[in-house]
């Protein structure tokens, strides 16, 4: 391990619209994580830090504003919820005073006022009987209950977008598929936008309305959830498609991506999944990579697919 | 570049042990780095005090009386003119010596008996950790000054009485350190693979423990030096003619009116050595636990 | 909980408190001399007739039997040294006094040991993290009888604030009371500080910080209790050492409490008192620890009493 500075996110730059489910898929290490807490300002600054040119939300650019204004956005007007329900409650409260305090905080309502709200959404996520519900303590509960006590924590306050790091990786495969259709329909039901992170491509395939596939910290294909899989622009996604066990073919051997991701402490010039890709050429290493629309909506970082180069 | 072809990686940078890392970690400590800087040259002066003491250890100088800090007597005298700077010098010898080997003695019982526990588990564990928590309800510092009342005051009780006291904390997290890493998967693996019995206790089991075990004998040091120090101080360690800076705090109290430097100088050596083994303690954990340092 | 502490009191208390008695009982007796021995040139005779009327005489094993006989009565014999009164009212009459001492020094240790500790998790590895704790350190590394005199010297004889000794006024608990806390704020700092540290890196504090809370609600709403909770386990040991500690502040203050009876009655060989005494430490660890453990269950969820 050297000692040194990590770029966990390169020059990354994308649009959320409203009511839109953006997936952004990677491998563990890829920056998704680090990029999200970026975006409202969660990564301690000391030791690491926030070099953007902003972060638009609303009016407001999240990344020059106060510190009491990103405080009243967050868990306000844009939500984030995490990959380890058990680890992200605190387990020392109960469920109905962690449940409340955004509602508390931002709507400075009192404990009594906010009991009707704090039961209506624990229904809202498949959580009925939440009279005993509310005064217990996050290990009493389930994964998937907590995951949904996570996700009605999320929405108290109807945000406008909701961030969900990875909720259903830390899940069983049935439980999964129940959270999925739980935010889908709460999705449509408040209209907001979201942001799902996730490292399934089936996930992705199944939710999600816009993808961002990211790879040692920069953001190599941005497309509409269709075009990603049928029109790849990428051979980093391209691999990751053709990784995924097929149902149809399952004696198939398993394809996976030869070699390592990047060291991110040192600077890369040119395409960081060069040593790994199929299509490499020389001039991949050596031009600085950037995103570019290539299609309508349909943006690559593919210097090849960029120059015309490369048909797939 | 084909798929199935094992690619030429960017060189596998060198991993550092837990020990080398520590180490460097524990350099970067800036108390640390002092608590050590002043115990080696406390521990060189002590060594060397019979050759470096200005006066010789027994010097009466009657006519002087109790003397203040000046140029012929760095710390002053007391009453029987004898060289304050002298005796705390040798005070140091014999504090620390008692501090290092009562540490040794309970280091000894403690882990050995906090192994034994951890590893073999089962009823033994639970009779031998019953009685460990029993021995924790005793007053122990009431034991200790029964046994020194009533017995011999001889050195060697001192270190089996302070010993005596001190392996309880140490037995605890020894066992706790066995049992967690008894249970742990790499143990299982080596079991599996069919690695002797004493390979895997010593090359696996061993090495986990050391690092806690290690942080706490040098916080153990400073507890038992003070014990020494108090039971000194009660008249009940060590005696007359010998000395510690327990017997010399004692003495200093007795005239701290007249002679406030008596008191002063002996127990500002004994602070600032415990300070010292703390600070190096820890240190020490901080640099080894790598989450503690987070932490 | 009934069941829970009648459990402990039956299961743990008794069979402990026995094995103390019986190690302190014998390890009195079988060092040399006895509570008259130390009277100058006493009769033989007389000797001998004092040693028959406490039963002193009787093989040991008798004697213990019959230790044990009336201390399941409550009586635990008269004093030798003083007579005319029992070992019950002697320890009635200096407890209260210990208690009140260690009671002063643990809430002196607890403020400013959790203060010093939650101060120093804020920054950990800065000067507003070493500065706190090196302070705090001072409790640990100046010994109660360096302090003690220390203070005294300072505060009581150059700058005459309080008084060198006795317990009489209200304002000579302030001394005697910093002197046995410090000792105890250096861990209780260390503690609070690791406890705190532990919390704050916790995934759900960053929970917290994404719903919006400011860093005060982070600290004292969430990390705190977690946080809290090695202190709170410490408080068994550490009331149970600052009753049975005092006997260094008693001595030097000349507070007329238990530890000081304690001390005496050891060097007077006074059997009676001082099996008394330990006795009644022992239970009182052992009730302080068992409260302690209701304690921890009812702040920690996932614990349940056994």
């Amino acid at each position: 391990m050297h000692s040194g500075t990590v770029r966990a996110v390169s020059d990354v730059s994308f649009d959320i619209d409203q009511g839109e489910i953006t997936g952004i898929v990677g491998e563990s290490g890829c920056g998704k994580t680090a990029l999200c807490l970026s975006l409202l300002r969660l990564i301690p600054q000391p030791p690491g830090k926030i070099e953007a040119t902003g972060i638009f939300f609303k009016g407001n650019n999240l990344l020059t504003c106060s510190h009491e204004e990103i405080r009243r956005i967050r868990g306000n007007r844009i939500s984030m919820i995490f990959q380890d329900p058990l680890s992200s409650l605190n387990p020392y409260l109960k469920v109905f005073n962690q449940l409340i305090e955004p509602l508390q905080v931002h709507r400075g309502l009192s404990k009594k006022q906010c009991l009707p709200l704090a039961q209506a959404a624990l229904d809202e996520v498949g959580l009925g009987n939440s009279a005993t519900k509310l005064s217990a303590y996050p290990h009493e509960f389930s994964g998937g209950m907590r995951q949904r006590i996570m996700i009605a924590m999320g929405l108290i306050t109807q945000p406008d977008i909701l961030i969900a790091d990875e909720p259903t990786t830390a899940l069983d495969v049935t439980v999964q598929a129940q959270i999925l259709t739980l935010i889908r329909s709460l999705l449509r039901k408040h209209g907001m936008s979201v942001i799902f992170i996730t490292h399934n491509l089936g996930i992705v395939a199944h939710l999600c309305n816009r993808v961002l596939v990211m790879y040692a910290g920069r953001i190599v294909e941005d497309a509409p959830v269709r075009d990603l899989f049928y029109h790849t622009r990428h051979p980093y996604t391209q691999a990751l498609i053709k990784s995924l066990p097929s149902a149809q073919a399952p004696d198939e051997k398993l394809k996976a991506i030869a070699g390592l991701p990047p060291d991110l402490s040192r600077p890369i010039i040119g395409c960081s999944f060069a040593d790994r890709c199929e299509f490499v050429k020389d001039y991949c290493r050596n031009t600085p990579i950037e995103l570019k629309e290539v299609e309508k909506r349909h943006a690559s970082a593919c210097m090849r697919i960029i120059n015309g180069d490369l048909l797939s | 570049m084909n798929t199935s072809s094992i690619p030429v990686m960017s060189k596998i940078p060198k991993g550092s042990s837990l020990w080398k890392a520590g180490f460097r970690r524990f350099l970067k400590n800036p108390l640390g780095l002092s608590g050590c800087i002043f115990l080696c040259i406390l521990a060189i002066l002590s060594l060397l005090a019979p050759w470096i003491a200005p006066y010789s250890y027994e010097a009466q100088d009657l006519s002087l009386g109790a003397v203040g800090p000046n140029s012929s007597h760095w710390l002053g005298t007391d009453i029987l003119g004898r060289d304050l700077f002298t005796r705390v010098l040798y005070g140091g010898r014999i504090s620390l010596l008692v501090g290092f080997c009562a540490t040794a003695v309970s280091v000894l019982i403690g882990v050995t008996y906090g192994a034994i526990a951890g590893y073999r588990g089962g009823i033994l564990d639970t009779i031998m950790m019953r009685f460990v928590d029993v021995m924790y309800a005793f007053p122990f510092t009431i034991f200790v000054i029964i046994l020194m009342v009533f017995f011999d005051r001889s050195l060697v009780l001192l270190f089996v009485a302070i010993g005596a006291v001190e392996w309880l904390t140490m037995a605890r997290i020894v066992r706790s350190q066995v049992l967690s890493i008894a249970k742990q998967e790499f143990v299982e693996a080596a079991i599996i693979m069919g690695l002797p019995r004493r390979r895997i206790i010593f090359r696996h089991i061993v090495p986990n423990i050391l690092g806690p075990v290690i942080v706490y004998t040098t916080l153990t040091i400073p507890g038992v030096m003070l014990l020494e120090a108090f039971l000194s101080f009660l008249g009940l360690g060590v005696q007359p003619p010998a000395s510690s800076w327990g017997l010399l705090i004692r003495e200093g109290a007795e005239s701290m009116e007249e002679y406030p430097w008596l008191l002063v100088f002996p127990g500002l050596m004994l602070s600032l050595t415990l300070f010292s083994l703390n600070f190096i303690g820890d240190g020490l954990r901080d640099a080894l636990d790598p989450r503690s340092s987070l932490d | 909980m009934l069941k829970f502490i009648l459990k402990r009191f039956f299961l743990e208390t008794i069979p402990s408190l026995l094995v103390i008695a019986t190690i302190t009982f014998f390890l009195i007796r079988l060092a040399p001399g006895g509570p008259f021995s130390g009277e100058k040139s006493i009769d033989p005779q007389v000797l001998a007739q004092l040693n028959a009327h406490y039963g002193l005489d009787k093989p040991l094993v008798v004697q213990y039997v019959n230790y044990l006989a009336n201390v399941s009565h409550g009586d635990f014999g008269p004093s030798f040294k003083y007579p005319n009164r029992s070992v019950t009212e002697l320890i009635g009459q200096s407890f209260p006094v210990s208690l009140e001492l260690g009671l002063f020094a643990l809430i002196f240790a607890v403020v400013f040991g959790v203060g010093a500790g939650i101060v120093a998790s804020l920054r950990p590895n800065t000067f507003s993290d070493y500065a706190p704790m090196s302070i705090a350190m001072v409790g640990i590394c100046v010994p109660t009888f360096v302090l003690g005199p220390l203070l005294i010297l300072v505060f009581g004889l150059h700058l005459e604030i309080f008084n060198v000794s006795g317990w009489a006024f209200p304002r000579d608990r302030v001394l005697p009371a910093l002197t046995l806390g410090m000792a105890y704020v250096a861990y209780i700092a260390r503690l609070t500080r690791g406890g705190m540290l532990e919390m704050l890196f916790q995934d759900f504090i960053r929970t917290a910080r994404a719903k919006g809370l400011n860093e005060f609600q982070v600290l004292f709403k969430h990390a705190l209790k977690g946080g809290l909770l090695p202190v709170v386990s410490f408080l068994g040991p550490a009331a149970a050492g600052l009753i049975t500690g005092s006997f260094v502040v008693e001595t030097i203050f000349q507070i007329p409490g238990l530890g000081r009876f304690f001390v005496m009655a050891a060097f007077n060989r006074d059997y009676t008192m001082i099996m008394g005494i330990v006795l009644f430490y022992a239970f009182l660890i052992i009730m302080l620890n068992t409260l302690v453990d209701i304690a921890l269950t009812m702040l920690n969820p996932r614990l349940k009493l056994k």
